[in-house]
């Protein structure tokens, strides 16, 4: 009986230890790039079908708001936006990608997905100034979700490189 | 008499034909003259015709309002907007119409020239539930997104104030042209410039009333006289009128004469800007394009022509309807329109567009800010010239809103405080957060009249409104978190300029020691001036020049209580780091500038530069959120909708401010006399009222700040900055370091004692 409650105890323990693992991650990333693993292209070259992250998986609610909340756009409204954006890229013309990108922002501007392709978009250009600052916005909103955040690590670590 | 008399016998022609010979070389001379100054006329006229037809001031639009399911927006409040562009309901299926019924709103949207794309003429079916757009279609089919027309809000016209909007021959109705015939020159066709029987039967119908009923200029005396603006009436200025007249219609064809006419004559006045052409004369007057105007509205704007002052339809209702059905009657006469036409446009009553918006009327302290902005890319005289058009940021329907907050809110002061009527002043600045771009600015209680821009230029001192920057130069440190006691009692401040200085409190209580939530919250002196002293004034002068992109103000004490003079557009670029979760952005007003041809000139896109820690920034927010909580912005009835905001007040109440922001939208209001004199103003009472009124509107959504690393959130105390739920306290739930123990409250009891305590004493067993 003894033993066993030690053992919960020392699974606890561990659980503990890992939540705290979790909690210690950096909010900021290195300033210099590491591992020489090569980012993946941002923008899908035409004819290839749009990237993954082209869908949303909604993200579970950050918990309780305190009043209710307002409605928000459906998700289809920038979905749109982004693709129209992404074409746009594919014919090479950024400016017009960058606006469509900047009009979806002013719709949905918690979205992580459109700052990174704002931060993409801007790398692509050869801003990489902006890019990073892009990305380093886009990291505000994926508390959530890893995958985009790990994205906007990448651009991040491109964009100090190209700087 | 020899000499003459040989002179004689050498000529033997007689004297006339000497005199025929002087003559003739006088003769000569003056046709030389005579033809140098028609080639000089010429060219005068040929230059002036030519350059006319391409000098078109920049236009100015506001945002498009985009419409998509999931929006919320009531149906009335598009309504509204559609109204704003001059839309009007009719089932006609006309573009520029639409229908509401009940839920739905079927739009019959015109053809319009983006930034980015042309939009053809279309149909927009809106449908919504209550407040929000649940569904939409365009053309029949189903649609994600849509954008009504951006309204038109004003031109960059040059300084002499002359304002056209271009319209092509074919945007111009047959019936304009038509009834421009008819009542003004009706040999058009035909004549060369100049028209002598219309001459006669001008002078005939004078002589006949005693008075000036009509002119016997043709359409193109009428372009010339136009052009040179000289009212004389003598004869050598008719005479080179008609020269110029008749030289113009030799060089040019009729329909490009009458294009130009229709683009230049003055059709009215609105206070510094003079209304020429059709095309912005149907803006002016009836707020919609020159192609939707029916027969009594075309009627108007030809009856104008005659003496736009005199018949001013704003001013003169009957003189200028008693013109225009004069008008309808000769259009009826000569077979223009049709009988049954004339007696409907005839009933119609003056349809003129109200307000002081129309045709693009004024929000000239955007435009100032807008001026700015496109100073250093444009001089005046491209903007005042080459067509340009401009695509801002702002946004009219926040922008009204903005402007009614303030006059409501300040009559509503004026009259609880017994205060003078009418003198109390305000400025506003709406912005999103979090991109920076400029959605409203108020420059002063009139809105719609160019005059001191406070919200640019009115530099006062902002009191506590910069106290968040010393709280989060202290967070920034580590040293402190937001329940951190700090003492809240009295200070003296060995000042090496003006001697010792004592800071007081506002209400000059010393409230002993409390959590830095509190200390902001309740915007408590004494204890900022002990935590910035703590903390050191360099790093928080330094940090305030680089939240509000200024230099840094000298390191005196008196900084911690905000003895620094700033405009509202200063604060505006601080607040928006706290509102965008630590990043600067530059108050921008531009979208992009195109060429007459519709090519992109420049863009100016969104920047951003991150300048402090997200996590360090949403502490300063859940502090914000505090102030309106539990602290001085506690009255405001936003107050549970997870809104942030710092209130501010400068001494001997001169000064009322407010900072605000929600997830969307930042609002930075200041509220004062022009005079400096007191207000008896705090910034919870003053501007705080009018950024209530304006919220009325702008709904807020509220924040979600995310829970910075290695915090918690934690149940705390307002008062007392210990941990305490609503049974035993007056709890605000705010992060606190996983490494930092909060004692309980006293009284707080078992309820309150936390998880990991009863784990710890468990394992602890």
């Amino acid at each position: 009986m003894v033993e066993r409650l030690i053992d919960i105890k020392t699974l606890m323990l561990c659980a503990t230890l890992v939540l705290a693992g979790c909690v210690s991650a950096p909010s900021y990333p290195p300033s210099q790039p590491t591992g020489s693993q090569q980012p993946p292209p941002i923008y899908t070259p035409p004819g290839t079908p749009p990237p993954a992250t082209a869908q949303y998986p909604e993200a579970p609610p950050p918990g309780p708001a305190p009043v209710p909340a307002q409605p928000r756009p459906d998700p289809s409204v920038t979905l749109a936006l982004r693709e129209e954006s992404l074409s746009a890229a594919a014919r090479g013309d950024t400016a017009e990608a960058i606006a469509l990108i900047e009009r979806a922002i002013r719709i949905e501007p918690d979205r992580p997905e459109l700052w990174i392709d704002l931060a993409s978009l801007h790398l692509e250009e050869g801003d990489a100034v902006g890019a990073e600052q892009f990305a380093r916005k886009a990291l505000l909103y994926t508390r959530t979700r890893h995958d985009l955040e790990q994205q906007a690590y990448l651009i991040i670590s491109r964009a100090q490189r190209e700087r | 008499m020899p000499r003459s008399a040989r002179r004689k016998s050498k000529s033997d022609r007689p004297i006339w034909q000497r005199v025929l010979a002087v003559l003739l070389i006088a003769g000569i001379v003056v046709a030389g003259l005579l033809a140098g100054y028609l080639v000089y006329l010429d060219r005068l006229i040929t230059q002036t015709f030519e350059g006319r037809r391409w000098s078109v001031p920049a236009r100015v639009y506001a945002q498009p309002v985009e419409l998509y399911p999931g929006r919320s927006l009531r149906p009335e409040d598009l309504v509204v907007e559609l109204r704003r562009l001059g839309y009007r309901q009719s089932s006609a299926r006309q573009s520029g119409t639409f229908v509401r019924s009940g839920n739905e709103v079927r739009i019959r949207a015109r053809r319009f020239v983006f930034d980015d794309r042309v939009r053809e003429e279309t149909d927009f079916t809106v449908r919504f539930a209550g407040a929000v757009i649940i569904a939409m279609e365009e053309a029949g089919r189903k649609a994600h997104l849509a954008r009504l027309d951006a309204p038109l809000i004003g031109s960059f016209f040059p300084s002499h104030g002359e304002d056209r909007l271009i319209v092509a021959p074919a945007d111009t109705p047959k019936l304009l042209t038509d009834g421009l015939k008819v009542v003004e020159d009706r040999n058009f066709d035909r004549h060369r410039g100049f028209d002598l029987a219309a001459i006669a039967r001008a002078a005939w119908v004078n002589l006949r009333s005693g008075d000036v009923q009509q002119g016997g200029s043709t359409l193109t005396q009428q372009l010339v006289k136009s052009y040179f603006l000289d009212n004389r009436r003598t004869v050598t200025r008719k005479l080179k009128e008609l020269a110029m007249a008749v030289i113009l219609e030799s060089r040019f064809e009729k329909e490009d004469l009458l294009n130009a006419y229709i683009n230049e004559i003055f059709l009215g006045q609105d206070g510094t800007r003079a209304v020429h052409g059709f095309g912005l004369g149907s803006q002016f007057y009836f707020n919609k394009p020159l192609t939707e105007l029916d027969a009594s509205e075309i009627a108007l704007l030809i009856a104008v022509i005659r003496g736009p002052s005199y018949y001013n339809p704003f001013k003169h209702p009957e003189r200028a309807k008693a013109r225009r059905d004069r008008v309808l009657a000769q259009m009826a006469e000569f077979g223009a329109i049709s009988e049954p036409d004339f007696r409907a446009a005839t009933a119609k009553p003056l349809t003129v567009a109200a307000g002081s918006r129309r045709g693009g009327g004024y929000y000239p302290a955007f435009l100032d800010l807008l001026r700015a902005q496109l100073a250093a890319g444009y001089d005046a005289d491209a903007l005042a010239s080459r067509g340009y058009r401009v695509f801002t940021t702002l946004e009219p329907w926040i922008q009204d809103a903005a402007e009614s907050a303030v006059n409501t809110a300040l009559t509503q002061i004026e009259k609880d405080r017994d205060l003078a009527a009418g003198e109390l002043e305000a400025a506003v600045i709406v912005s999103r957060a979090q991109t920076g771009e400029v959605s409203a600015v108020v420059g002063g209680r009139r809105a719609g009249f160019q005059g001191f821009n406070r919200a640019l230029a009115a530099k006062r001192p902002v009191g506590s409104v910069l106290k968040p920057v010393v709280y989060l130069s202290a967070l920034e440190t580590g040293r402190y978190n937001l329940a951190t006691l700090v003492d809240d009692a009295p200070i003296v401040v060995p000042d090496v300029h003006s001697g010792p200085w004592t800071p007081s409190n506002f209400d000059e209580e010393p409230k002993g020691p409390v959590p830095l939530v509190r200390a902001l919250g309740d915007s408590l002196n004494l204890a900022t001036v002990r935590l910035g002293m703590a903390v050191g004034l360099e790093p928080i002068a330094r940090r305030m020049g680089e939240l509000l992109d200024l230099p840094p103000p000298n390191p005196y004490p008196s900084i911690l209580l905000g003895s620094m003079d700033l405009a509202p557009l200063d604060l505006t670029r601080m607040y928006g780091v706290f509102a965008s979760g630590g990043f600067s952005t530059s108050p921008k007003a531009v979208i992009s500038v195109e060429d007459e041809s519709g090519t992109a000139l420049e863009r100016y896109p969104i920047a951003v530069t991150q300048i402090a820690e997200p996590d360090t920034i949403a502490l300063i927010n859940h502090a914000l959120m505090a102030v309106m909580l539990k602290g001085t912005g506690e009255r405001s009835r936003w107050s549970g909708h997870g809104v942030a905001g710092k209130t501010g007040t400068s001494d001997e109440y001169r000064d009322s401010w407010f900072a605000g922001f929600d997830a969307n939208y930042l609002s930075v209001i200041w509220v004062g006399y022009d005079d400096n004199r007191s207000t008896g103003l705090t910034g919870s009472t003053g501007a705080l009222r009018v950024w209530d009124g304006l919220l009325a509107t702008l709904y807020p959504t509220p924040l979600t700040l995310p829970e910075p690393y290695g915090t918690r959130i934690e149940s705390v105390d307002y008062a007392t900055g210990a941990r305490a739920d609503a049974s035993c306290g007056e709890p605000v739930a705010i992060p606190i370091p996983y490494n930092v123990e909060l004692p309980l409250k006293p009284g707080c009891g078992g309820t309150m004692e936390r998880l990991t305590d009863r784990l710890r004493r468990w394992l602890n067993d």
